[in-house]
């Protein structure tokens, strides 16, 4: 049987790069704030870790400890959030992003409100059913398919059929 | 299975195998488009969330202060194979940044870059107890013979000539940074200018010492103390 100090670097190895994906986008792309939650997640999943019993829950478990980290923080810093400058979060993503259509995309996620965002990103990042969705943030797996649905058409209609259009750009 | 809980469905889970869904998709053409499209999205949405850096080390430093924190609890033997792994984990990291970091001009554009790149540890308010504190000097070849009482955050961290002794002390106008870069040898005090941060970097037997706070800052108070509590020969 593995010791607690193997399961838990396992833990880390296997989900930090996912773990830090999914608080980038809920952090607006703040690089530094993301690192710090993922930290303290983290820390917190050290201090419980004899509650995962099943390791196949790690991921779901993890992004939940996360999930609440981050509202944490939000409770704590909410005026740091207040007028966030969207332009300048994409400006800066430009330089990575190259193509306008995947800018687009990025500004258009980022400015998804955080009750769509965060199903989006459990989706994409975390791979979660919607099921899964639903467990995680403790909604009804209806509300999750509204949610979804609704963040996917706002996708669409602000980044506009040029950019997401499977005809023009990957037909 | 009305228009609006197909379309609903086609867009929030496209891949779905329900038999139902699947049923409905093959009959009504404009869903099938609609679910096609939202694939698609869901392809583009995937690649762009996944244009992310990932921080070099960051693993490293999760298992580190993991580390630290256990190492508060009296059953800290049991957690001695952590230290190691974290070890050699920033080692590995060290190596990796070591091929793909930029060389920095001058050892006040690297310690500024750092403390920029880490600007979160200065909020932090982390206790470190003296056991952890003697053995991340060890990891860089010097010795604490002091108390450093304003200390509220240190780590190891990777850098492109090997671990960088990162602590955060309380200063007078805020957080201070201390980097102690072993492998960085400088000839005499050296001041580091920048628009928010001033700082001095200063020469020890085998590295410098770089202490960087807010503008206005004494930072010689600092470096005092830090010089009181560590032995930079051992």
């Amino acid at each position: 049987m593995k010791s607690r100090t193997k399961r838990f670097e396992s833990l880390v190895h296997g989900h930090a790069p996912a773990l830090y994906r999914y608080a980038y986008w809920l952090c607006d792309g703040d690089q530094a704030s993301a690192e710090d939650i993922v930290q303290e997640s983290f820390l917190r999943a050290w201090r419980s870790l004899d509650q995962l019993t099943d390791a196949g829950a790690a991921k779901a478990w993890l992004m939940t400890i996360l999930r609440r980290e981050n509202a944490r923080r939000f409770e704590r810093k909410r005026f740091d959030y207040a007028d966030i400058d969207l332009d300048g979060i994409a400006q800066v993503h430009d330089e990575i992003a190259r193509e306008l259509d995947s800018h687009e995309l990025r500004r258009g996620i980022l400015q998804l409100e955080p009750g769509y965002r965060d199903p989006l990103l459990l989706q994409a990042i975390g791979g979660f059913s919607c099921a899964e969705i639903a467990q995680i943030m403790d909604l009804g797996q209806g509300a999750v398919m509204t949610r979804l649905f609704r963040a996917k058409k706002m996708l669409l209609d602000k980044v506009g059929s040029a950019a997401v259009n499977t005809g023009s750009r990957h037909g | 299975m009305d228009d609006l809980e197909l379309l609903r469905r086609c867009y929030a889970e496209p891949n779905n195998a329900d038999s139902e869904f699947r049923a409905a998709l093959a009959t009504r053409p404009g869903a099938a488009r609609a679910a096609t499209q939202a694939q698609q999205l869901d392809r583009d949405i995937s690649k762009v969330l996944a244009e992310v850096e990932y921080p070099a080390g960051l693993e490293g430093r999760i298992i580190l202060r993991a580390d630290l924190r256990a190492a508060r609890r009296p059953s800290i033997s049991r957690l001695l194979p952590l230290s190691l792994v974290a070890a050699i984990l920033l080692t590995l990291g060290a190596a990796l940044r070591y091929i793909s970091l930029p060389q920095y001009g001058s050892i006040g554009d690297e310690a500024v870059a750092h403390v920029y790149r880490e600007i979160a540890h200065l909020d932090h308010q982390l206790e470190v107890t003296d056991a952890s504190m003697d053995r991340l000097m060890r990891k860089v070849g010097i010795r604490r013979i002091g108390q450093l009482d304003k200390l509220r955050f240190a780590a190891l961290c990777p850098s492109g000539q090997g671990s960088i002794m990162h602590l955060v002390l309380a200063g007078e106008r805020g957080p201070v940074t201390v980097l102690y870069m072993p492998q960085r040898q400088i000839g005499a005090i050296t001041e580091i200018a920048d628009s928010r941060f001033h700082g001095r970097a200063y020469p020890k037997t085998h590295g410098s010492l770089a202490v960087i706070g807010e503008l206005g800052e004494p930072l010689e108070r600092i470096h005092q103390l830090v010089d009181a509590a560590v032995d930079w020969r051992a």
